[in-house]
């Protein structure tokens, strides 16, 4: 064997079976864990990416109720709401009182607090404690403060205002 | 007195020389193939184990991997380039009023840069947006509540 061609050989052969035997190993390693993801696996996989989703989601409108413009939180809300669907009856309730907080028409205010009390049947009796709690969270206005719905004593209840009334608001 | 040393000089060269000339006997191949099978082997362990790059799939949209680095202790920690790009993707997505709560988000988690929160970049910016309040005291509230 030509000397100079064995010295290059010595370095490079190595070099490329060791790269060569990554490459495999990768290869292998993914396709198995292509193929033991099975159905189940990829239908849980896809709940924890939505389960993620909302985190994000969740996350945008925390920042825009926190300090954020109205139009900022109007529009971050109806995301999260959208996404979170019927999945967290809790966050749904509070997000509705969110809304209302930040909703001027006073009728809107009632009509958005008495949808949430359909979803949340304690949430009425203990309203003006519950949304204080919530407008605490947000250090700027409007929607720091209780809203005049409740200072004013217009009716909050399940079933006051028609869902025709109701759904004007959201 | 020169040309003595010329002499001793040539002399020591007409020993050395053939010393440094002579090729080293010839190796047998068997070495060398040992160290190539040897080598393949430590990169295929390498490669199996996920030492090289983790090969788990990632979370499936650019906003559950938003989601997904906002959940860590320390949010963008190790991919900081891939998170700025989705959160650009997502950012496309959204509706005006809410892309400016996404870039302050963004800023005030350091998301896209391990989890560090440059302050002053993250004050420029809700000023640039004409948020109301932009102290510092307030971002951090703003930091600390995000995850609510």
């Amino acid at each position: 064997m030509n000397f100079t061609r064995y010295r290059e050989l010595r370095f490079v052969l190595p070099l490329l079976a060791f790269l060569m035997g990554a490459i495999g190993g990768r290869v292998q390693a993914r396709a198995f864990v292509i193929k033991s993801d099975s159905e189940q696996e990829a239908s849980e996989r896809k709940s924890q990416d939505k389960i993620k989703e909302l985190r994000f989601y969740r996350s945008l409108s925390n920042v825009a109720w926190v300090m954020g413009p109205e139009a900022a939180v109007d529009s971050t809300l109806s995301l999260e709401q959208r996404h979170l669907g019927l999945l967290d009856k809790g966050r749904s309730v509070e997000l509705s009182i969110r809304r209302a907080l930040i909703t001027s028409s006073l009728e809107g205010q009632a009509a958005i607090l008495s949808g949430a009390c359909s979803q949340d049947a304690g949430l009425c009796d203990r309203l003006a404690e519950r949304v204080q709690g919530v407008a605490d969270t947000r250090m700027v206005a409007p929607g720091n403060q209780l809203p005049e719905a409740i200072t004013r004593g217009l009716p909050v209840s399940p079933g006051a205002y028609p869902p025709s009334r109701f759904h004007k608001f959201h | 007195m020169i040309e003595s040393l010329v002499l001793v000089g040539k002399g020591l060269g007409d020993r050395v020389a053939p010393l440094v000339a002579t090729p080293p006997p010839p190796r047998s191949p068997v070495s060398l193939i040992a160290l190539v099978l040897l080598c393949a082997s430590a990169g295929y362990g390498l490669g199996v184990s996920g030492v090289l790059g983790p090969f788990a799939p990632q979370a499936g949209s650019p906003a559950a991997r938003l989601g997904e680095a906002l959940q860590g202790q320390q949010p963008g920690a190790g991919n900081g380039s891939q998170i700025a790009d989705d959160a650009a993707i997502v950012r496309e997505s959204l509706p005006g009023p809410a892309r400016s709560a996404l870039d302050l988000l963004v800023k005030v988690s350091g998301i896209s840069s391990e989890g560090n929160t440059d302050w002053e970049a993250t004050e420029a910016l809700c000023q640039e947006l004409q948020w109301e309040r932009c102290d510092r005291e307030a971002l951090s509230e703003l930091k600390m509540r995000s995850g609510l």
